[in-house]
Protein backbone atom coordinates (compact mmCIF):
# COMPACT_ATOMS: atom_id res chain seq x y z
CA UNK A 1 0.00 0.00 0.00
CA UNK A 2 1.61 3.10 -0.99
CA UNK A 3 2.31 5.86 1.78
CA UNK A 4 -0.67 8.39 1.10
CA UNK A 5 -3.03 5.54 0.48
CA UNK A 6 -1.78 4.11 4.17
CA UNK A 7 -3.21 7.80 5.35
CA UNK A 8 -5.94 7.59 3.98
CA UNK A 9 -6.57 4.35 5.59
CA UNK A 10 -5.45 5.95 8.92
CA UNK A 11 -8.45 8.84 8.10
CA UNK A 12 -11.10 6.52 7.34
CA UNK A 13 -10.64 4.46 10.07
CA UNK A 14 -10.69 7.07 12.54
CA UNK A 15 -13.45 9.36 11.00
CA UNK A 16 -15.77 7.02 9.49
CA UNK A 17 -17.52 6.44 12.03
CA UNK A 18 -18.36 10.46 13.03
CA UNK A 19 -18.86 11.24 8.91
CA UNK A 20 -21.44 8.47 8.91
CA UNK A 21 -23.11 9.95 12.05
CA UNK A 22 -23.16 13.34 10.41
CA UNK A 23 -24.78 11.87 7.45
CA UNK A 24 -27.32 9.92 9.37
CA UNK A 25 -28.38 13.05 11.38
CA UNK A 26 -28.87 14.85 8.25
CA UNK A 27 -30.93 12.29 6.33
CA UNK A 28 -32.63 10.07 9.21
CA UNK A 29 -31.60 6.78 7.00
CA UNK A 30 -28.63 4.68 7.67
CA UNK A 31 -28.48 3.51 4.37
CA UNK A 32 -28.95 7.02 2.48
CA UNK A 33 -26.18 7.45 5.19
CA UNK A 34 -23.95 5.18 4.14
CA UNK A 35 -24.33 6.04 0.93
CA UNK A 36 -23.00 9.23 1.24
CA UNK A 37 -20.37 8.53 2.65
CA UNK A 38 -19.36 6.54 -0.07
CA UNK A 39 -19.62 8.90 -2.36
CA UNK A 40 -17.77 11.25 -0.37
CA UNK A 41 -14.98 9.11 0.62
CA UNK A 42 -14.40 8.24 -3.09
CA UNK A 43 -13.92 11.97 -3.87
CA UNK A 44 -12.09 12.38 -1.45
CA UNK A 45 -9.48 9.62 -2.33
CA UNK A 46 -8.94 11.28 -5.49
CA UNK A 47 -8.28 14.68 -3.61
CA UNK A 48 -6.15 12.73 -0.92
CA UNK A 49 -2.92 14.18 -1.77
CA UNK A 50 -3.83 18.47 -2.32
CA UNK A 51 -6.16 17.94 0.82
CA UNK A 52 -4.38 16.34 3.35
CA UNK A 53 -1.57 18.20 3.21
CA UNK A 54 -3.56 21.27 3.71
CA UNK A 55 -5.24 19.43 6.87
CA UNK A 56 -8.67 19.65 4.95
CA UNK A 57 -9.49 16.36 4.40
CA UNK A 58 -12.80 16.22 6.63
CA UNK A 59 -14.13 19.68 6.10
CA UNK A 60 -14.30 17.99 2.46
CA UNK A 61 -15.70 15.30 3.30
CA UNK A 62 -18.61 16.62 5.44
CA UNK A 63 -19.18 19.82 2.59
CA UNK A 64 -19.30 16.81 0.14
CA UNK A 65 -22.05 15.48 2.43
CA UNK A 66 -23.80 18.15 3.54
CA UNK A 67 -24.00 19.27 0.32
CA UNK A 68 -24.90 16.53 -1.75
CA UNK A 69 -27.60 15.51 0.55
CA UNK A 70 -29.06 18.66 -0.16
CA UNK A 71 -29.90 17.26 -3.78
CA UNK A 72 -30.31 13.73 -3.10
CA UNK A 73 -34.12 14.06 -2.64
CA UNK A 74 -34.31 15.59 -5.96
CA UNK A 75 -34.04 12.89 -8.81
CA UNK A 76 -34.95 9.86 -6.75
CA UNK A 77 -37.87 9.24 -9.49
CA UNK A 78 -36.35 7.49 -11.99
CA UNK A 79 -35.34 4.10 -9.68
CA UNK A 80 -36.26 1.06 -10.88
CA UNK A 81 -34.79 -2.38 -10.99
CA UNK A 82 -34.30 -4.38 -14.75
CA UNK A 83 -30.05 -4.12 -13.52
CA UNK A 84 -27.18 -3.10 -11.42
CA UNK A 85 -29.84 -1.52 -9.02
CA UNK A 86 -26.99 -1.63 -5.89
CA UNK A 87 -23.46 -0.80 -7.32
CA UNK A 88 -22.12 -0.78 -3.71
CA UNK A 89 -22.34 -3.24 -0.82
CA UNK A 90 -25.51 -3.77 0.38
CA UNK A 91 -25.94 -2.91 3.83
CA UNK A 92 -27.51 -5.18 6.34
CA UNK A 93 -31.05 -4.87 6.49
CA UNK A 94 -31.53 -4.93 10.32
CA UNK A 95 -31.76 -1.07 10.62
CA UNK A 96 -34.75 0.40 9.76
CA UNK A 97 -36.30 3.48 10.38
CA UNK A 98 -38.13 2.51 13.29
CA UNK A 99 -35.19 2.28 15.41
CA UNK A 100 -34.80 5.94 14.78
CA UNK A 101 -34.51 7.84 17.80
CA UNK A 102 -37.34 10.61 18.61
CA UNK A 103 -35.00 13.14 18.04
CA UNK A 104 -33.34 11.88 14.63
CA UNK A 105 -37.54 11.68 13.92
CA UNK A 106 -37.96 15.55 14.93
CA UNK A 107 -34.96 16.51 12.91
CA UNK A 108 -35.98 14.81 10.36
CA UNK A 109 -39.42 16.64 10.35
CA UNK A 110 -37.67 20.40 10.24
CA UNK A 111 -36.70 21.75 6.44
CA UNK A 112 -33.48 20.50 4.83
CA UNK A 113 -31.51 23.87 5.73
CA UNK A 114 -32.83 24.01 9.24
CA UNK A 115 -32.22 20.73 9.94
CA UNK A 116 -28.44 20.68 8.24
CA UNK A 117 -27.62 24.13 10.19
CA UNK A 118 -28.58 23.11 13.67
CA UNK A 119 -26.55 19.74 12.82
CA UNK A 120 -24.07 21.90 12.04
CA UNK A 121 -23.70 24.36 14.88
CA UNK A 122 -24.97 22.81 17.62
CA UNK A 123 -23.42 19.15 17.39
CA UNK A 124 -20.25 19.99 15.62
CA UNK A 125 -19.85 23.02 16.75
CA UNK A 126 -19.13 25.10 14.04
CA UNK A 127 -19.32 28.57 14.72
CA UNK A 128 -22.06 30.79 12.37
CA UNK A 129 -19.33 32.02 9.89
CA UNK A 130 -18.06 28.35 9.16
CA UNK A 131 -21.18 26.92 9.04
CA UNK A 132 -22.50 29.91 6.44
CA UNK A 133 -19.68 28.87 4.38
CA UNK A 134 -20.36 25.44 4.91
CA UNK A 135 -23.66 25.90 3.33
CA UNK A 136 -22.87 28.57 0.97
CA UNK A 137 -25.77 31.01 2.58
CA UNK A 138 -25.53 33.89 4.39
CA UNK A 139 -24.60 34.11 8.22
CA UNK A 140 -28.05 36.16 8.75
CA UNK A 141 -29.88 32.94 7.43
CA UNK A 142 -27.60 30.84 9.63
CA UNK A 143 -28.71 32.25 12.44
CA UNK A 144 -32.16 32.59 11.16
CA UNK A 145 -32.37 28.70 10.51
CA UNK A 146 -30.91 28.02 13.92
CA UNK A 147 -33.60 29.95 16.48
CA UNK A 148 -36.33 28.66 14.12
CA UNK A 149 -35.04 25.00 14.19
CA UNK A 150 -34.45 24.82 17.60
CA UNK A 151 -37.76 25.93 18.64
CA UNK A 152 -39.11 23.54 16.25
CA UNK A 153 -37.49 20.63 17.91
CA UNK A 154 -38.38 21.98 20.93
CA UNK A 155 -42.16 22.11 20.36
CA UNK A 156 -42.01 18.51 18.57
CA UNK A 157 -39.99 17.17 21.52
CA UNK A 158 -41.97 18.96 24.48
CA UNK A 159 -45.49 18.29 23.21
CA UNK A 160 -44.68 14.41 22.19
CA UNK A 161 -45.46 15.70 18.22
CA UNK A 162 -43.10 13.84 16.65
CA UNK A 163 -44.67 12.27 13.65
CA UNK A 164 -44.62 8.30 12.83
CA UNK A 165 -41.60 8.10 10.72
CA UNK A 166 -41.46 10.51 8.23
CA UNK A 167 -45.11 11.15 7.65
CA UNK A 168 -44.64 14.91 7.75
CA UNK A 169 -41.89 14.81 5.84
CA UNK A 170 -42.04 15.44 2.26
CA UNK A 171 -44.58 18.23 3.25
CA UNK A 172 -41.43 19.80 5.59
CA UNK A 173 -39.31 19.76 2.16
CA UNK B 1 -40.47 39.75 19.13
CA UNK B 2 -40.20 36.25 18.92
CA UNK B 3 -40.73 34.32 22.64
CA UNK B 4 -41.02 31.03 21.51
CA UNK B 5 -38.94 28.50 23.48
CA UNK B 6 -36.25 27.08 21.66
CA UNK B 7 -34.38 23.75 22.48
CA UNK B 8 -31.23 24.27 24.78
CA UNK B 9 -28.35 23.53 22.32
CA UNK B 10 -26.09 21.47 25.08
CA UNK B 11 -29.35 19.64 25.71
CA UNK B 12 -29.64 18.94 21.38
CA UNK B 13 -25.70 17.70 21.12
CA UNK B 14 -25.73 15.62 24.01
CA UNK B 15 -29.53 14.14 23.31
CA UNK B 16 -28.18 13.74 19.85
CA UNK B 17 -24.86 11.11 21.04
CA UNK B 18 -27.30 9.49 22.71
CA UNK B 19 -29.80 9.07 19.48
CA UNK B 20 -27.42 6.68 16.80
CA UNK B 21 -28.49 3.29 19.10
CA UNK B 22 -26.80 0.34 17.80
CA UNK B 23 -25.29 0.80 14.13
CA UNK B 24 -25.03 -0.88 11.54
CA UNK B 25 -21.73 -2.46 10.19
CA UNK B 26 -19.62 0.00 8.13
CA UNK B 27 -18.59 -1.87 4.78
CA UNK B 28 -15.23 -2.96 4.44
CA UNK B 29 -12.35 0.05 4.60
CA UNK B 30 -11.13 -2.17 0.79
CA UNK B 31 -14.59 -1.16 -0.58
CA UNK B 32 -13.71 2.49 0.05
CA UNK B 33 -10.09 2.01 -1.22
CA UNK B 34 -12.00 0.45 -4.50
CA UNK B 35 -14.60 3.04 -4.97
CA UNK B 36 -11.70 5.64 -4.45
CA UNK B 37 -8.88 3.67 -7.24
CA UNK B 38 -11.50 3.16 -9.40
CA UNK B 39 -12.59 6.88 -9.50
CA UNK B 40 -9.32 7.92 -9.49
CA UNK B 41 -8.28 5.23 -12.50
CA UNK B 42 -11.17 6.49 -14.68
CA UNK B 43 -10.20 10.20 -14.15
CA UNK B 44 -6.24 9.10 -15.47
CA UNK B 45 -6.96 6.90 -18.26
CA UNK B 46 -9.58 9.08 -19.64
CA UNK B 47 -7.36 11.65 -19.76
CA UNK B 48 -4.24 9.74 -20.74
CA UNK B 49 -5.72 7.45 -23.62
CA UNK B 50 -8.08 10.09 -24.56
CA UNK B 51 -6.59 10.47 -28.19
CA UNK B 52 -6.84 6.55 -28.89
CA UNK B 53 -10.84 6.35 -27.89
CA UNK B 54 -12.30 4.41 -30.21
CA UNK B 55 -14.83 5.57 -32.33
CA UNK B 56 -17.01 2.97 -33.73
CA UNK B 57 -20.37 2.85 -35.52
CA UNK B 58 -23.88 1.73 -34.81
CA UNK B 59 -25.69 1.57 -38.28
CA UNK B 60 -29.57 1.75 -36.27
CA UNK B 61 -31.98 4.38 -36.20
CA UNK B 62 -33.25 7.48 -38.39
CA UNK B 63 -31.74 10.69 -38.80
CA UNK B 64 -33.42 13.27 -36.44
CA UNK B 65 -33.84 16.81 -37.91
CA UNK B 66 -33.48 18.66 -34.86
CA UNK B 67 -29.60 18.46 -34.47
CA UNK B 68 -27.97 20.40 -36.56
CA UNK B 69 -26.67 18.57 -39.62
CA UNK B 70 -23.22 20.49 -39.86
CA UNK B 71 -22.37 19.19 -35.99
CA UNK B 72 -22.86 15.40 -37.46
CA UNK B 73 -19.89 13.30 -38.49
CA UNK B 74 -21.43 10.51 -40.91
CA UNK B 75 -19.44 7.58 -38.46
CA UNK B 76 -21.18 8.48 -35.71
CA UNK B 77 -24.95 6.82 -35.24
CA UNK B 78 -28.02 9.26 -34.45
CA UNK B 79 -30.16 8.87 -31.62
CA UNK B 80 -32.58 6.14 -32.76
CA UNK B 81 -36.50 7.47 -32.59
CA UNK B 82 -39.73 5.98 -31.34
CA UNK B 83 -41.92 4.43 -33.91
CA UNK B 84 -44.74 5.73 -31.68
CA UNK B 85 -46.41 8.99 -32.64
CA UNK B 86 -45.62 12.40 -31.03
CA UNK B 87 -49.21 12.55 -29.55
CA UNK B 88 -48.53 8.61 -28.20
CA UNK B 89 -45.28 9.38 -26.84
CA UNK B 90 -46.76 12.46 -24.95
CA UNK B 91 -50.15 10.29 -23.98
CA UNK B 92 -47.74 7.59 -22.59
CA UNK B 93 -45.64 10.42 -19.87
CA UNK B 94 -49.52 12.06 -19.00
CA UNK B 95 -50.31 9.19 -17.00
CA UNK B 96 -49.25 10.67 -14.07
CA UNK B 97 -47.63 7.09 -12.68
CA UNK B 98 -45.03 8.26 -10.93
CA UNK B 99 -45.29 11.64 -11.27
CA UNK B 100 -42.84 14.38 -8.97
CA UNK B 101 -42.92 18.23 -9.46
CA UNK B 102 -39.62 19.56 -7.94
CA UNK B 103 -39.26 23.41 -7.55
CA UNK B 104 -36.38 25.78 -6.33
CA UNK B 105 -37.40 25.27 -2.88
CA UNK B 106 -37.04 21.80 -2.63
CA UNK B 107 -41.15 21.42 -2.53
CA UNK B 108 -42.08 18.31 -4.53
CA UNK B 109 -45.68 17.82 -5.59
CA UNK B 110 -46.59 14.90 -6.75
CA UNK B 111 -49.91 15.86 -7.82
CA UNK B 112 -49.09 19.12 -9.65
CA UNK B 113 -46.55 17.41 -12.53
CA UNK B 114 -49.26 16.17 -15.30
CA UNK B 115 -51.23 19.42 -14.41
CA UNK B 116 -48.43 21.94 -14.99
CA UNK B 117 -47.46 20.87 -18.54
CA UNK B 118 -50.78 21.66 -19.63
CA UNK B 119 -53.14 20.53 -22.16
CA UNK B 120 -50.91 20.38 -24.93
CA UNK B 121 -47.26 20.03 -24.08
CA UNK B 122 -44.45 20.09 -26.53
CA UNK B 123 -42.43 17.00 -27.24
CA UNK B 124 -39.01 18.46 -27.44
CA UNK B 125 -36.50 15.43 -28.03
CA UNK B 126 -37.17 11.29 -27.52
CA UNK B 127 -34.74 8.07 -28.31
CA UNK B 128 -35.69 4.42 -27.54
CA UNK B 129 -34.29 1.65 -27.12
CA UNK B 130 -35.77 -1.71 -26.42
CA UNK B 131 -37.27 -1.47 -23.40
CA UNK B 132 -38.01 2.33 -22.50
CA UNK B 133 -38.82 5.49 -24.15
CA UNK B 134 -36.63 8.64 -23.01
CA UNK B 135 -38.33 12.14 -23.85
CA UNK B 136 -38.38 15.58 -22.87
CA UNK B 137 -41.31 17.48 -22.64
CA UNK B 138 -42.09 21.49 -22.47
CA UNK B 139 -45.40 23.00 -21.40
CA UNK B 140 -47.92 24.83 -23.43
CA UNK B 141 -46.94 27.98 -21.85
CA UNK B 142 -43.37 27.39 -21.63
CA UNK B 143 -43.07 28.02 -18.02
CA UNK B 144 -42.39 24.15 -17.39
CA UNK B 145 -40.09 21.17 -18.95
CA UNK B 146 -40.24 17.61 -17.87
CA UNK B 147 -38.14 14.40 -18.40
CA UNK B 148 -39.68 11.12 -19.00
CA UNK B 149 -39.44 7.53 -19.37
CA UNK B 150 -41.37 4.44 -19.55
CA UNK B 151 -41.17 1.05 -20.76
CA UNK B 152 -41.68 -0.21 -24.12
CA UNK B 153 -42.93 -3.71 -23.22
CA UNK B 154 -44.40 -5.16 -19.92
CA UNK B 155 -43.08 -6.31 -17.01
CA UNK B 156 -39.74 -5.65 -18.09
CA UNK B 157 -38.31 -3.94 -15.24
CA UNK B 158 -38.82 -0.01 -16.27
CA UNK B 159 -40.74 2.25 -14.27
CA UNK B 160 -42.80 4.73 -15.78
CA UNK B 161 -41.83 8.05 -14.46
CA UNK B 162 -42.07 12.02 -15.30
CA UNK B 163 -40.57 14.49 -13.48
CA UNK B 164 -41.70 18.41 -13.98
CA UNK B 165 -39.13 21.05 -13.41
CA UNK B 166 -39.78 25.21 -13.86
CA UNK B 167 -37.86 26.38 -16.98
CA UNK B 168 -36.95 29.44 -15.18
CA UNK B 169 -33.64 28.68 -14.15
CA UNK B 170 -30.48 30.09 -15.35
CA UNK B 171 -26.86 29.62 -13.90
CA UNK B 172 -24.20 32.53 -12.86
CA UNK B 173 -21.42 32.60 -15.85
CA UNK B 174 -18.33 33.99 -16.78
CA UNK B 175 -15.45 33.56 -18.62
CA UNK B 176 -13.83 30.00 -18.78
CA UNK B 177 -11.48 28.70 -21.34
CA UNK B 178 -12.84 31.59 -23.57
CA UNK B 179 -16.20 30.67 -23.23
CA UNK B 180 -19.45 31.99 -20.85
CA UNK B 181 -19.63 28.56 -18.64
CA UNK B 182 -20.49 27.95 -14.83
CA UNK B 183 -16.80 28.35 -12.36
CA UNK B 184 -18.12 26.64 -8.98
CA UNK B 185 -16.75 28.46 -6.25
CA UNK B 186 -15.56 25.08 -5.37
CA UNK B 187 -15.08 21.84 -5.66
CA UNK B 188 -17.94 20.47 -3.42
CA UNK B 189 -20.60 22.56 -5.49
CA UNK B 190 -23.87 20.54 -5.41
CA UNK B 191 -24.23 20.59 -8.89
CA UNK B 192 -20.78 19.21 -9.40
CA UNK B 193 -21.00 16.83 -6.44
CA UNK B 194 -23.91 15.03 -7.67
CA UNK B 195 -25.34 12.07 -5.94
CA UNK B 196 -26.20 8.39 -7.09
CA UNK B 197 -29.07 9.82 -9.93
CA UNK B 198 -26.92 12.47 -11.45
CA UNK B 199 -28.07 14.00 -14.62
CA UNK B 200 -25.11 11.75 -16.77
CA UNK B 201 -25.37 8.76 -18.87
CA UNK B 202 -25.96 5.91 -16.87
CA UNK B 203 -25.36 2.05 -17.27
CA UNK B 204 -27.55 -0.11 -16.49
CA UNK B 205 -28.42 -4.00 -17.39
CA UNK B 206 -31.61 -5.08 -19.37
CA UNK B 207 -31.83 -8.74 -17.97
CA UNK B 208 -34.78 -8.59 -15.37
CA UNK B 209 -33.19 -9.68 -11.94
CA UNK B 210 -34.92 -11.07 -8.53
CA UNK B 211 -31.28 -11.71 -6.83
CA UNK B 212 -29.85 -8.47 -5.36
CA UNK B 213 -25.84 -7.82 -4.13
CA UNK B 214 -22.99 -9.87 -5.61
CA UNK B 215 -25.22 -13.00 -7.07
CA UNK B 216 -26.83 -9.94 -8.64
CA UNK B 217 -23.53 -8.46 -9.93
CA UNK B 218 -22.93 -12.20 -10.99
CA UNK B 219 -25.68 -12.43 -13.45
CA UNK B 220 -25.59 -9.16 -14.83
CA UNK B 221 -22.62 -9.84 -15.68
CA UNK B 222 -23.98 -12.63 -18.24
CA UNK B 223 -25.98 -10.26 -19.55
CA UNK B 224 -26.10 -10.00 -23.37
CA UNK B 225 -25.91 -6.27 -23.71
CA UNK B 226 -26.00 -2.84 -21.11
CA UNK B 227 -28.25 -0.22 -21.58
CA UNK B 228 -26.84 3.69 -21.52
CA UNK B 229 -29.52 6.42 -21.19
CA UNK B 230 -29.86 9.65 -20.30
CA UNK B 231 -32.38 13.12 -20.08
CA UNK B 232 -31.51 16.29 -19.07
CA UNK B 233 -32.05 19.95 -19.86
CA UNK B 234 -28.85 21.73 -20.28
CA UNK B 235 -28.35 25.22 -21.27
CA UNK B 236 -29.80 26.35 -24.37
CA UNK B 237 -26.34 26.74 -26.45
CA UNK B 238 -26.01 23.09 -26.16
CA UNK B 239 -26.97 21.90 -29.68
CA UNK B 240 -25.68 18.61 -30.15
CA UNK B 241 -24.34 15.94 -27.67
CA UNK B 242 -22.02 12.79 -28.78
CA UNK B 243 -22.04 10.53 -26.60
CA UNK B 244 -19.12 7.73 -26.29
CA UNK B 245 -20.13 4.33 -24.41
CA UNK B 246 -18.18 2.05 -22.56
CA UNK B 247 -17.90 -0.34 -25.85
CA UNK B 248 -15.82 2.83 -27.46
CA UNK B 249 -18.99 3.62 -30.06
CA UNK B 250 -20.10 7.34 -30.34
CA UNK B 251 -23.68 8.10 -30.30
CA UNK B 252 -25.60 11.18 -31.41
CA UNK B 253 -28.29 12.57 -28.82
CA UNK B 254 -31.49 13.82 -29.87
CA UNK B 255 -30.99 17.25 -28.68
CA UNK B 256 -33.10 20.83 -29.26
CA UNK B 257 -32.62 24.14 -27.27
CA UNK B 258 -30.49 22.43 -24.52
CA UNK B 259 -33.25 19.47 -24.19
CA UNK B 260 -31.64 16.16 -24.81
CA UNK B 261 -32.83 12.29 -24.31
CA UNK B 262 -30.11 9.60 -25.20
CA UNK B 263 -30.93 6.32 -25.06
CA UNK B 264 -28.39 2.99 -26.58
CA UNK B 265 -28.42 -0.45 -26.41
CA UNK B 266 -24.52 -1.83 -26.76
CA UNK B 267 -23.71 -5.05 -26.54
CA UNK B 268 -21.60 -6.52 -23.06
CA UNK B 269 -17.46 -6.37 -23.77
CA UNK B 270 -15.56 -8.68 -21.28
CA UNK B 271 -13.89 -5.14 -19.68
CA UNK B 272 -17.42 -3.84 -19.22
CA UNK B 273 -18.33 -7.30 -17.75
CA UNK B 274 -15.64 -7.55 -15.48
CA UNK B 275 -16.93 -3.88 -14.29
CA UNK B 276 -20.44 -5.00 -13.24
CA UNK B 277 -19.14 -8.20 -11.81
CA UNK B 278 -17.69 -6.05 -9.13
CA UNK B 279 -20.82 -4.23 -8.67
CA UNK B 280 -19.58 -1.17 -10.97
CA UNK B 281 -21.50 0.77 -13.24
CA UNK B 282 -18.77 2.26 -16.09
CA UNK B 283 -19.78 5.79 -17.22
CA UNK B 284 -19.63 7.26 -20.59
CA UNK B 285 -16.38 7.84 -21.88
CA UNK B 286 -16.68 10.83 -23.46
CA UNK B 287 -19.13 13.52 -24.16
CA UNK B 288 -18.95 16.10 -26.65
CA UNK B 289 -21.26 19.25 -26.30
CA UNK B 290 -21.20 21.38 -29.81
CA UNK B 291 -23.03 24.86 -30.54
CA UNK B 292 -25.66 25.49 -33.20
CA UNK B 293 -22.60 26.16 -35.40
CA UNK B 294 -21.12 23.07 -35.21
CA UNK B 295 -18.35 24.59 -33.01
CA UNK B 296 -17.36 22.26 -30.13
CA UNK B 297 -18.16 23.71 -26.44
CA UNK B 298 -16.79 21.27 -24.65
CA UNK B 299 -15.01 17.66 -24.77
CA UNK B 300 -15.23 15.98 -21.56
CA UNK B 301 -13.20 13.08 -21.67
CA UNK B 302 -13.97 12.19 -18.22
CA UNK B 303 -17.73 12.71 -17.75
CA UNK B 304 -19.02 13.91 -14.40
CA UNK B 305 -15.92 14.62 -13.10
CA UNK B 306 -15.16 18.14 -12.16
CA UNK B 307 -12.93 20.36 -13.98
CA UNK B 308 -9.91 22.02 -12.42
CA UNK B 309 -9.89 25.68 -12.28
CA UNK B 310 -10.43 27.38 -15.65
CA UNK B 311 -10.94 24.22 -17.44
CA UNK B 312 -13.98 23.42 -18.82
CA UNK B 313 -16.33 19.99 -18.69
CA UNK B 314 -19.91 19.37 -19.42
CA UNK B 315 -20.47 20.60 -15.98
CA UNK B 316 -19.39 24.10 -16.95
CA UNK B 317 -22.67 23.76 -19.01
CA UNK B 318 -24.65 22.03 -15.87
CA UNK B 319 -28.13 20.54 -15.70
CA UNK B 320 -30.45 23.00 -15.38
CA UNK B 321 -32.58 20.23 -13.48
CA UNK B 322 -30.25 20.19 -10.80
CA UNK B 323 -29.76 24.25 -11.13
CA UNK B 324 -33.34 25.10 -9.12
CA UNK B 325 -31.99 27.00 -6.18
Amino acid sequence: MRRSETEFATFVAARRPHLRRIAYALCGDWHQAEDLVQTALAKLYVAWPRLHKQGAEEAYTRRIMVRANIDESRRPWRRESPGLDHHDRAMDADHSEDDRSELIQALQQLPPMQRKVVVLRHWLDLSVEQTAGELDISTGTVKSHTSRGLAALHRLLSAGDVDAVGAERTRSL
Amino acid sequence: MNDQKILDPAEFAARLNDSFGTEPLHAPFADDVRRGRKRLRRRRVTASLATLAAVGVVGTGVATMQTPSSVRPAEVAPAAQPELTEAEILAQCSTGENALFLDGTGQRDEGDAVRLLGERPTLMTSAVIDNRTHATLRSEDGEYWGECQFRNTPDNGVKNALAVYPTAVDFPRRTVAGVQAYQPANEADPRFTGGPDSPLPSLEVPCVSLLSGEERWAVDAKCPQFTMTWTDRRPAEVAAVKVVTPDGKASWADVREGYLSFAYTGDMTPEIAAQVARGEAPGAKRVVFYDAAGEVLVDDRDPGEVPGRGELSILSFPSLAWWLE
